[in-house]
């Protein structure tokens, strides 16, 4: 997990980008993927704790650039966008917590990357086993 | 009511009795028979009243009774909008969390479900393992409930390092194939592996409800990183594109080997062929000036034929002349 976003997305307006469409949108390309493509990948990355934790350990949680890359980030939480998560609730769930300042000063032990994969695991199972 | 038609029934007796007194002493008065008059018109009237006061009773009694019916009517009507309105109390509604909310479509919530179901659902056998997990006792929760939740075969391995619930189910993944193959207390009807395998190619394969290592490190942010690392910004640069390219490229290069190939055999051709033309000529020439040494020309055999021919009919003209 040695992937970090790159650092030029930061700075970039803070419009989401527009959802995929039939109609071909013409907007820079990053490597080959779309801005929608990268921050959607990024967005659900966040959804496994162990990525939260090797976040941390790099220190982006704690440079202001990135923080304020997470509170853009939360346009996820909305239509159109949301539909396009397919790991919808640990996704939206990290990232709110993210937004967070203690969590995301804590996330780098190892015992909270655990509780959180213990809950996330916890959570699937019964959600479905409820209904 | 009573005492009011007896003094009327009194009356008309009395008066009665005194006009009969008064005949009996054939002493008859005009005033007697009057007052027998009277009393039986106050009797009748009386009766009347009677009879009014009859009817007023029934009808009394009716209102009573249909007064009485939708007294129980109101009352059965109240208890049942009381008791209605205490299931209504006692009905959960849905409490919709506060926040935002958005119209989506029937057809978008459907696809999208269909869309998550790989990856937000466990398999079924999972959810039927954790069930008693969650059942039994509150070590359970100390206990490190999912590390490895694996899909549908029905047998328990925990892995060495941390210790599980014994009622979560868990197929061994090739990290703890080694590990406890003796605990295997299956008691369901299950396939054999193969045909579970075939029939399910997901079943066995550890569930996460979020992307993993690999796919995280075979992503597109992955992907630029690696380009940051040659050095290429990544905006605007489309590995697919210079792949493309360079195919192109590739292709061009090949068309033009090969075009410059076919010229050259062309070239080649063209010049054997002149080659021929000239020695054709050069034999023409020559044959005209009658050489024998014609017939060692390597043609092929017809052609040979005719040249020999052709030498014959010039040597006759040689020898003619």
């Amino acid at each position: 997990m040695e992937s970090t976003p790159a650092q030029d997305m930061q700075t970039n307006s803070p419009i989401p980008p527009k959802p995929p469409s039939e109609e071909g949108i013409c907007e820079p390309m990053y490597g080959g993927f779309s801005r929608f493509e990268i921050e959607l990948e990024f967005v659900q990355s966040l959804a496994n704790p162990q990525y939260l934790n090797h976040l941390a350990s790099q220190q982006l949680l704690t440079q202001p650039a990135f923080v304020a890359y997470l509170a853009y980030l939360r346009y996820w939480s909305r239509p159109p966008y949301v539909k396009y998560l397919t790991y919808p609730g640990p996704t939206l769930r990290h990232l709110e917590l993210l937004q967070q300042e203690t969590f995301r000063q804590n996330i780098i032990s190892p015992d909270l990357m655990n509780q959180l994969v213990e809950a996330g695991m916890k959570a699937a199972v019964d959600w479905h086993r409820e209904t | 009511m009573d005492k009011y038609i007896d003094g009327r029934f009194e009356r008309l007796e009395k008066a009665l009795a005194v006009l009969v007194d008064s005949v009996n002493k054939y002493h008859p008065s005009i005033a007697h028979a009057k007052e027998i008059e009277l009393a039986d018109s106050e009797l009748s009237k009386g009766l009347e009243d009677v009879q009014t006061h009859q009817n007023n009773y029934i009808r009394i009694q009716e209102l009573r009774k249909s007064s009485a019916a939708l007294d129980s009517q109101i009352r059965d009507t109240l208890s049942s909008l009381a008791s209605t309105r205490k299931d209504i109390v006692t009905t959960h509604a849905t409490t919709f969390p506060p926040g935002p909310s958005y119209p989506f479509s029937y057809e978008e919530l459907l696809s999208y479900a269909r869309r998550i179901s790989k990856t937000t659902m466990p398999s079924a056998s999972m959810i039927a393992a954790a069930a008693p997990a969650a059942a039994t006792s509150p070590e359970t929760t100390q206990t490190p409930q999912a590390t490895e939740f694996t899909g549908a075969t029905p047998s328990a391995a925990p892995t060495p390092s941390q210790p599980q619930s014994p009622a979560i189910n868990g197929a061994p993944t090739p990290m703890q194939s080694q590990v406890q193959p003796s605990q295997q207390t299956s008691t369901l009807t299950t396939l054999p592996d193969a045909y579970s395998d075939y029939l399910n190619p997901l079943s066995g394969q550890p569930f996460y409800p979020w992307p993993q290592e690999h796919q995280i490190r075979g992503g597109a942010l992955a992907s630029n990183q690696l380009l940051s690392e040659q050095g290429i910004d990544p905006k605007g640069y489309d590995p697919v594109e210079v792949e493309n390219r360079k195919q192109k490229e590739e292709e061009e290069r090949r068309a033009k080997e090969e075009q410059e190939k076919q010229e050259h055999q062309k070239r080649l051709e063209e010049e054997r062929e002149r080659q021929l033309r000239q020695q054709e000529e050069w034999r023409r020439n020559t044959a005209a000036g009658s050489s024998p040494t014609q017939s060692t020309q390597p043609n092929a055999p017809p052609v040979k034929k005719q040249f020999q021919f052709s030498s014959l009919d010039d040597l006759d003209d040689d020898d003619d002349d």
